[in-house]
């Protein structure tokens, strides 16, 4: 390690160079790198649910479905205005790119249609050809309407007060990426655009449904690079409050910025492409890498110190003094364009708005930073060119040296240690189904390894070139401040005759914690993510409340083989389905071939109200089936029923959009279902609803597997590195208390356990390990030298336990601005949970886990290793 | 032409260009569009035929629908509307169903059907011409024929189709009723110059977009007499939503004769 090192100092120059030509290299390579919005891309494939969805839209066509509301102010919708609005949104949406125009449904819809009976058979009819004009023509379309049930609730609502067009918008096709029509943004536009020529003051028009949201999610999940760049400022003026050198500040952020383009450069050399639920990942990255940074550059000063009690001299003090100045007055610089830019980005939701006005108040406030830059660039090249000039004491420089070689040969190891150990956890995430857990694993995994490689080379390399640290600076690291009264703190109760309080609190935190775990709920619904304040939230409510419901869960009747469907018995079980769905929680409405099935047989039988039911022979509904054929268009039933008649679809339109209510009608509709329906028939629950309950319960399972898999791996590497599993029980506890409080406290506050909460849990262990071992590598080593018990616990809190604090608090600092983000909920859960994992498991790591160590006193730190 | 010719040694060249242009135009369409889509409109009107025939539906996945039936037609006495009876051979759940347009041209069309299953027949109203005939890509309209003077013509250009020459026409509806009714805001027709068969023909819809291809092969001429052709295999598809339709007669006689007691409810029973 030693020879390395030396060899990395000597050849500082060229190994900067090398690092900074790799990364420009990486950035490249990056920028090829996808970044996907299909979400098919992060649903389970293999689970049903997702299966059916999958099959559903590709027989049907039938997925994502927005609805559009359209009320007169005055009156009910019989007014030519009104309908004339109707007609011309469902033109428009009709040539709108990415809509299925064979199941785009209202009352002006070519497949709307009327089916009545008349003494010689029967009339069927669109529904509104044009626009009725008369008092005469309005009575005709609203018997119609009345006659034909199936369009009750759904275009139109029963005090005929409210129309809705519903839209079903299907995934990108090869061609649509190829014209940029990707993504629900363009869909949702698109809507919007047919809508707004419409809006005035006669008629409120909702718009709502599965697309507008998903729009909604992919404006906040965007603002993710915003909030990152805003964690990234906020940890360095942490640090530099911590630190207070320049040092402090930029270098912690450099490693992990660089490993952020490494690994980016990696994934678009290797061509994986980036999911938007992996936005967030750098996250985590950066807090490893910042992690790992502080901890090196706090023993660097901690060396330095050692051999350089007063600093460097020098001859010409103006640079640093200058320095100093800036230094004193940097957060300030960076922090006012900060704050203004997050406030203008949190109140217009737009990224660029908020880049917009951090840099206009940037300029100024930067002003004296890029004099300083400029400054500092002329003085370093002079500093390369005629040191002497600035530099006079040798002794100096070779302390750096010295500095920078010792630091890493005492902490190399242990960061090479808890890297490989966080990476092998993250690594071994591939064998997951979903593709966006492989990714996450994947990318943090290469992240960390490129912070083991920066760190290693680069970053000592860099600092090796830099004018070591002045007295002033010494003295600052050395001030008592009060990080050092808070590990103080935890010193004095650990070693006092308190020291079982430490076990108590874990004791009461872990049952208050398995008590909110108790109360956690594994439940999503998309549209409880977001603030109900927001327009499509008020929206959807409304339309929500008026209508059959705005969500859609599609059940897909499954036949062995052809014409399955056109048996009466299946028929009359899926016609007693829909009646038995029709009565559960939540259901609005189920439109199902069956209906249109009654209504044909009452019609043919002169609208006889008595034959509103199935047929009993199999050739009559066949022939009805062909005489629909002769009077609609070929698409008419493509959302129903398939073109072999074996698949059928049943629409179910319910108000709810929670997972956990779609599962508990799922499991009424399978007890239904086994009773009712012949043996050979299969009934199988898709549709967007269906989807995110597939999603979330595969995601949360599977990131509670990982989360397990994780301490395993961390568990027997950290057991391997110090040869006993107690070292490795140690090294998981804080970890598991981080993620049970986690856990804990959203059982408490009553958040529920999906995707954007899970991650964090994720987040938590990449970094609770860290900590520990840090903590126990320090406490070897200074036992290793031997002396006072009290003392070298303190000793290593108030280095390496200080260094940990500094991190964790940065951490929590960058992620607590996103609790301001308002409108989408995740954003604030995240500010919250990985607040209080960073508390808690650099808690548990400086108090938990050395009173274990003190109480049990193991002998892989007390007794061993005196070499 | 020779006088043309004269000319052009004396005026300028532009001016010669656009004689030439306009020369020729004159003479190579001597025929109006009017005339050539009247001819056409009657063109496969025979007096009467059976058929059999064999309708291929194929939907966007590429599965099948297969129908057998055996038709009648018969001309209207003094018209061109015909009345037509078709009898499903296959497939067997709608075995025996027959249906009976009694098309007119100034009116809705009639059209009945008999449900051997519950062995009734009951009359079907249906809205407009625009609607699929019995499931096929084909409307009601392509099938009876569009009314030459509800369109506007106009000669694009000239085309060979197969190795025949074609004239190439456009119409558009003389109104919004008939754009609304037939569900075309235009048609391009490929008649063929010689025998005023139709060999090709694109739809576009309401909005304007592309909306059917239709293709008539393997055309006979089962009338010399009266020029009277009939195309063995027909094609559709439409291009929105990738579903298409081959209709192919198998067997086909023309002028055989056909009773008028064939077309009427009574007869529809009785089989």
């Amino acid at each position: 390690m030693r020879k390395y090192i030396e060899f990395i100092v000597r050849f500082r120059w060229a190994v900067v160079v090398a690092i900074l030509g790799l990364t420009y290299f990486f950035m490249k390579t990056g920028s090829n790198l996808t970044v996907i919005i299909d979400p098919n891309t992060i649903v389970p494939k293999s689970h049903p649910f997702v299966a059916t969805t999958l099959k559903v839209e590709e027989v049907f066509g039938s997925r994502y479905v927005a609805a559009i509301g359209i009320t007169p102010k005055e009156g009910d919708v019989f007014q030519p205005e009104v309908l004339a609005k109707v007609q011309r949104i469902t033109q428009k949406l009709r040539e709108t790119p990415r809509i299925v125009k064979t199941n785009l449904l209202s009352v002006a819809a070519s497949r709307a249609k009327d089916i009545k009976g008349t003494e010689a058979g029967m009339e069927v009819r669109q529904m509104m050809a044009d626009v009725p004009t008369t008092p005469e023509e309005m009575a005709i379309l609203k018997d119609a309407l009345l006659r034909n049930s199936t369009y009750m609730n759904t275009v139109v609502s029963e005090d005929f007060k409210t129309l809705m067009i519903l839209a079903e918008v299907h995934d990108a096709t090869a061609e649509d990426k190829k014209e940029g029509r990707v993504g629900f943004t363009y869909v949702s536009n698109k809507i919007n655009e047919a809508v707004d020529a419409e809006r005035d003051d006669s008629v409120t028009i909702e718009v709502t449904g599965y697309p507008p949201f998903i729009a909604l999610f992919e404006k906040f999940a965007g603002l993710t690079p915003f909030l990152l760049l805003i964690a990234i400022v906020i940890i360095g003026i942490i640090h530099f409050e911590a630190f207070r050198t320049l040092q402090g500040l930029i270098l912690p952020l450099v490693t992990p910025i660089i490993a952020v383009i490494w690994a980016k450069g990696f994934m678009g050399l290797a061509d994986v492409p980036l999911d938007i639920f992996n936005m967030s990942t750098p996250i985590l990255v950066l807090a490893v890498g910042a992690g790992h940074a502080v901890q090196l550059l706090k023993r660097y000063y901690e060396e330095y110190n050692k051999a350089q009690p007063n600093g460097a001299q020098y001859t010409e003090t103006k640079f640093f003094n200058v320095s100093g100045i800036i230094g004193k007055f940097l957060p300030l610089m960076i922090g006012v364009p900060v704050v203004w830019g997050i406030y203008k980005g949190f109140q217009t939701g737009e990224l660029g708005a908020a880049v917009v006005a951090a840099k206009d108040v940037g300029l100024i406030t930067m002003i004296p930073v890029w004099l300083f830059l400029i400054w500092a660039t002329i003085r370093l090249i002079m500093y390369v060119v005629a040191p002497a000039k600035i530099v006079a004491d040798k002794g100096g420089i070779d302390a750096n040296k010295q500095a920078v070689i010792d630091s890493i040969v005492k902490i190399g190891p242990v960061m090479l240690t808890a890297g490989i150990v966080a990476s092998c956890g993250f690594f071994s995430l591939v064998v997951f189904e979903i593709v966006s857990i492989r990714v996450f694993g994947v990318f943090s995994g290469i992240g960390i390894l490129s912070i083991l490689a920066v760190e290693m080379t680069f970053i000592p390399a860099l600092r090796a070139i830099l004018p070591p640290p002045s007295q002033r600076e010494t003295n600052m690291e050395k001030e008592e401040r009060f990080w050092d009264r808070i590990t103080g703190f935890y010193a004095n109760t650990m070693l006092g005759q308190n020291r079982n309080k430490i076990f108590w609190i874990t004791a009461v935190l872990i049952v208050i914690s398995v008590f909110g775990i108790s109360k956690l709920k594994i439940e999503s619904s998309l549209k409880h993510y977001f603030s109900p304040e927001l327009q499509v939230l008020k929206d959807d409510r409304a339309l929500n409340q008026r209508m059959a419901g705005t969500n859609n869960i599609y059940l897909m009747i499954e036949g062995e083989e052809q014409d399955a469907i056109k048996d009466p018995e299946v028929l009359k079980a899926m016609d007693d389905l829909a009646t038995f769905v029709q009565t559960q929680p939540h259901v609005g409405k189920v439109m199902s071939m069956a209906e249109f099935i009654k209504r044909m047989n009452q019609s043919m039988n002169a609208d006889d109200p008595a034959y509103y039911r199935i047929p009993d022979n199999r050739n009559t509904i066949a022939e009805y089936l062909l005489i629909y054929s002769m009077s609609g268009e070929p698409g008419d039933f493509d959302p129903y029923v398939d073109y072999d008649y074996r698949l059928a679809n049943m629409v179910i339109f319910t108000h709810s959009d929670n997972t956990s209510d779609m599962l508990e009608l799922w499991k009424n509709i399978q007890g239904f279902v086994a009773e009712r329906f012949p043996p050979n028939v299969k009934v199988n629950v898709g549709g967007s609803v269906a989807q995110s309950a597939a999603l979330v319960e595969v995601i949360v399972k599977d990131k509670i597997l990982n989360i397990v898999q994780i301490a395993a791996v961390v568990f027997l590497i950290a057991s391997l590195v110090f040869r006993t599993p107690i070292a490795g029980l140690l090294v998981v506890t804080p970890l598991l208390l981080s993620v049970m409080t986690n856990m804990g406290l959203m059982g408490l506050l009553g958040i529920n356990l999906n995707i954007p909460t899970a991650l964090v849990s994720a987040l938590a262990i990449g970094i609770g390990a860290d900590y520990a071992i840090y903590m126990l590598f320090r406490l070897r080593e200074e036992f290793s030298m031997g002396g006072n018990v009290d003392e070298i616990f303190r000793k290593v809190l108030r280095t390496a336990g200080k260094a940990c604090l500094f991190v964790a608090s940065a951490v929590a600092g960058g992620y607590a601005v996103q609790a301001f983000s308002r409108g989408y909920y995740p954003h604030t859960w995240t500010a919250l949970l990985i607040g209080t994992a960073m508390i808690v498991s650099v808690t548990a790591a400086l108090t938990v886990m050395p009173a274990l160590v003190l109480k049990f006193k193991p002998k892989f730190i007390f007794g061993g290793d005196k070499k | 032409m020779k006088y043309s010719m004269k000319q052009i040694s004396i005026k300028t060249c532009l001016t010669a260009g656009l004689v030439i242009i306009f020369s020729s135009a004159q003479l190579g369409f001597a025929i109006t569009p009017e005339e050539i889509m009247e001819k056409n409109f009657i063109v496969n009107k025979v007096t009467d035929s059976t058929s059999q025939t064999t309708m291929i539906l194929t939907n966007k996945a590429g599965k099948e629908r297969v129908r057998k039936t055996f038709g009648t037609t018969k001309l209207q006495k003094g018209t061109f509307d015909n009345m037509r009876m078709t009898r499903f051979l296959e497939p067997t759940d709608v075995k025996g169903m027959v249906s009976l347009l009694i098309e007119h041209s100034k009116d809705e069309d009639d059209i009945w059907l008999y449900l051997p299953s519950l062995k009734k027949v009951r009359r079907l109203v249906s809205s407009n011409k625009k609607d699929s005939f019995v499931g096929t890509d084909f409307s009601y309209g392509d099938v009876i024929g569009h009314k030459v003077k509800e369109w506007n013509h106009t000669i694009l250009k000239e085309e060979d189709v197969d190795g025949f020459m074609c004239y190439v026409i456009e119409s558009t509806p003389i109104n919004k009723t008939i754009a609304k009714n037939t569900g075309y805001s235009k048609r391009v027709s490929w008649i063929q110059k010689d025998t005023f068969v139709a060999r090709k023909a694109m739809m576009y819809d309401e909005a304007g977009s592309l909306y059917k291809e239709m293709q008539f092969l393997n055309l006979e001429l089962v009338e010399p007499e009266k020029n009277k052709w009939y195309a063995r295999e027909f094609r559709a598809r439409n291009v929105q939503t990738g579903h298409s339709t081959v209709i192919k007669v198998d067997e086909l006689k023309v002028n055989v004769g056909v009773k008028d007691s064939y077309f009427t409810t009574r007869y529809m029973e009785s089989q």
